[in-house]
């Protein structure tokens, strides 16, 4: 993109405003365009946060997630619990940062999964093209036909159900895994087993708008291999793109793991997620609507703010995709 | 053009069939069933009497043949939790009040979506734009259950306007709640693509053409514009009756309408497969069937699409 793509609109526009601004390197200019987009900046912020209190949610939880106070059950909000206790006297503000931790690592555990099947797998088909392009279209085709939630349930109640038949084996690890998880990794397994497909479909499509460019052919001209081309010339023009896509599939799925655990097929209690706490606070509605709005809310917020920062990220990398 | 509806026919029966291979395979694949009780677990031989009377000791593909044949034939089999009850009749019972909720709920997303859309084009870069643009934002990002919570706490809990849940057809006021969560996010996707055509639509000559023989400029923009935008964004019909069906998902189960959606819950977690597999085939279909439609409308709204 650097040498090879014609001179991107900021660029232009900073020319023919005739401003004599020193020419940056594409990385700060790219964070220059994200700090100029004012939600994104927000939303960042409210992630690094959520992301914060996550990673640190032993030091700064007051209470552990399971610690049952029985005699202040559904207690309001007061000093000691700042939201108040749910139906079996849990602190729900301690509830609210330990389920930060599971939509996050849902999040950006399912990111990098897509990420590591769908980028080859669209490299190549872009590619090469040919069968293996057609039958991935022939897939995406398909499942696009299947409402995501459905596969995504279909596939999660199968691996719960699986994944504790493996006793031995390399795959040993997996199972353990998600027993510590709570369940968690059964359904980032099944949220990356559908993603990946966004994230292939992309990268194939760029592939092709890139694969003819004059830059790919000098580079095979000098006797560059498939392999090399595809790391070192195609992969760098579609990063963009990528990085854009799977901010966009982390609000996905944080929201389908919260969607899982609220039908209650997601993260086993005591595993606190939001989902679970907003189903669990349903029964309560009429009389402590506080235990649905505060996880609601934080649920909302954290998908509100990867959505903006996956805009902003979009303007400043991929000025051509700009809404 | 009946050779074009024959070719999308082809491709739109193999699509179903992957559908039901690959839920068939899935469902089958899953270890254990809805016997397997940990608590009070059931004498080896009934449920070895159980598996011979539902051809579980079949080799696979048998199964898989037997299943299509019946399913072909309009028999889906017995719920292995309701086992008294033909998958078919609980799809009877629970489905036609989804499709009567899903159905005030696609007419509300329309109703909303398309003025929605059009007023933000128009408007572009206005208070108004960033306002629809908003509400869009809020439509991706605040998920149908949470929104049922909250229209239950206020519209139900404080203001006592309407019941907190359930069901009493489409003229009972008891559909808001669950209309209202159900078509939000499918109103924002609307909303969005048709901005975005609209924006296309209102530089085109003839946009121009007809304000300059001095039509009053919403004639224009609905009899010219509208029509013309709306052409492209029927493609996503599809994605907006996969929202009503998976919202249907949660929506039904927090306002306790007995809908299918809900049903759907309770059969996985009660792992009740033939229902699943049911349900998996009868969703594809719809949603099938939805794009098949939008395609043979778009062929014949736009006869360029025939030749591609």
């Amino acid at each position: 993109m650097r040498e090879s793509a014609p001179a991107s609109p900021p660029l232009a526009a900073m020319g023919a405003a005739g401003t004599r601004r020193r020419r940056l390197p594409p990385s700060a200019r790219a964070l220059r365009q994200f700090l100029r987009h004012r939600m994104a900046v927000a939303g960042a912020v409210c992630l690094a946060l959520t992301v914060a209190a996550a990673v640190a949610a032993p030091l700064v939880s007051p209470y552990g997630y399971a610690q049952q106070d029985l005699l202040a059950t559904y207690a309001p909000s007061s000093p000691a619990h700042w939201l108040g206790t749910d139906a079996l006297g849990r602190d729900l503000l301690s509830r609210l940062i330990y389920g930060a931790r599971v939509s996050m690592s849902v999040g950006l555990t399912g990111a990098v999964l897509v990420l590591l099947i769908g980028v080859p797998i669209g490299l190549v088909a872009g590619y090469f093209g040919g069968k293996f392009d057609l039958l991935l279209m022939r897939v995406v085709d398909t499942v696009y036909a299947i409402p995501y939630l459905l596969l995504v349930v279909l596939l999660q109640t199968f691996f719960t159900a699986f994944l504790p038949t493996i006793r031995g084996g390399p795959l040993r690890w997996v199972n353990v895994l998600n027993v510590r998880t709570g369940g968690v990794t059964a359904i980032v397994v099944a949220l990356a087993l559908v993603g990946w497909l966004d994230v292939a479909r992309i990268v194939r499509g760029q592939t092709l708008v890139v694969r003819g460019r004059e830059f790919v052919l000098s580079a095979r001209g000098l006797g560059a291999s498939d392999a090399r081309i595809m790391l070192m010339h195609l992969l760098p023009n579609v990063a963009a793109a990528v990085v854009v896509a799977a901010t966009l599939l982390v609000p996905q799925f944080v929201i389908a793991e919260a969607g899982l655990s609220f039908l209650g097929l997601g993260v086993q209690p005591p595993a606190p997620s939001w989902g679970i706490m907003i189903a669990d606070g349903v029964d309560a509605i009429e009389s402590y609507p506080l235990l649905v709005i505060a996880p609601g809310v934080a649920l909302a917020l954290t998908l509100l703010s990867l959505n903006f920062v996956g805009d902003g990220l979009r303007d400043a990398l991929d000025p051509t995709m700009r809404r | 053009m009946g050779i074009y509806i024959t070719k999308r026919l082809g491709l739109a029966l193999p699509t179903i069939l992957v559908v039901y291979t690959l839920a068939f395979v899935l469902i089958h694949a899953t270890p254990g069933g809805p016997w397997d009780n940990a608590e009070k677990p059931l004498a080896p031989q009934v449920i070895e009497n159980i598996r011979i009377k539902y051809h579980l000791n079949d080799p696979v593909w048998q199964q898989y043949l037997l299943y299509l044949r019946d399913a072909l034939h309009g028999s889906l089999g017995p719920s292995y939790v309701n086992t008294s009850r033909d998958v078919a009749d609980i799809i009877g019972d629970f489905f036609p009040v989804s499709l009567r909720l899903g159905g005030v709920a696609m007419l509300l997303a329309i109703a909303t979506g398309i003025p929605l859309g059009t007023l933000a084009a128009f408007y572009r870069n206005t208070p108004i734009d960033y306002a629809a643009m908003g509400l869009v934002t809020l439509g991706i990002s605040i998920p149908n259950y949470v929104l049922a919570s909250i229209l239950i706490t206020v519209l139900a809990v404080y203001l006592h306007w309407v019941p907190t849940g359930g069901w009493g057809g489409v003229f009972d006021v008891r559909v808001i709640i669950p209309a209202l969560a159900i078509a939000f996010r499918p109103a924002t996707t609307l909303a969005r693509y048709l901005r975005a055509s609209m924006l296309d639509v209102l530089t085109q000559d003839y946009m121009r053409t007809a304000r300059a023989k001095g039509l009053p400029v919403w004639a224009v923009v609905i009899r010219h514009g509208l029509r013309n935008a709306l052409i492209p964004v029927a493609t996503v019909s599809g994605i907006l009756v996969a929202d009503v069906i998976t919202g249907s998902f949660f929506v039904e189960t927090v306002a306790r309408v007995p809908g299918i959606g809900r049903y759907f819950v309770t059969a996985t977690t009660g792992r009740d497969y033939p229902v699943l597999l049911a349900l998996a085939l009868l969703f594809s279909v719809i949603i099938i069937t939805m794009n098949l439609l939008v395609d043979i409308t778009y062929a014949l709204l736009d006869p360029q699409v025939r030749y591609a």
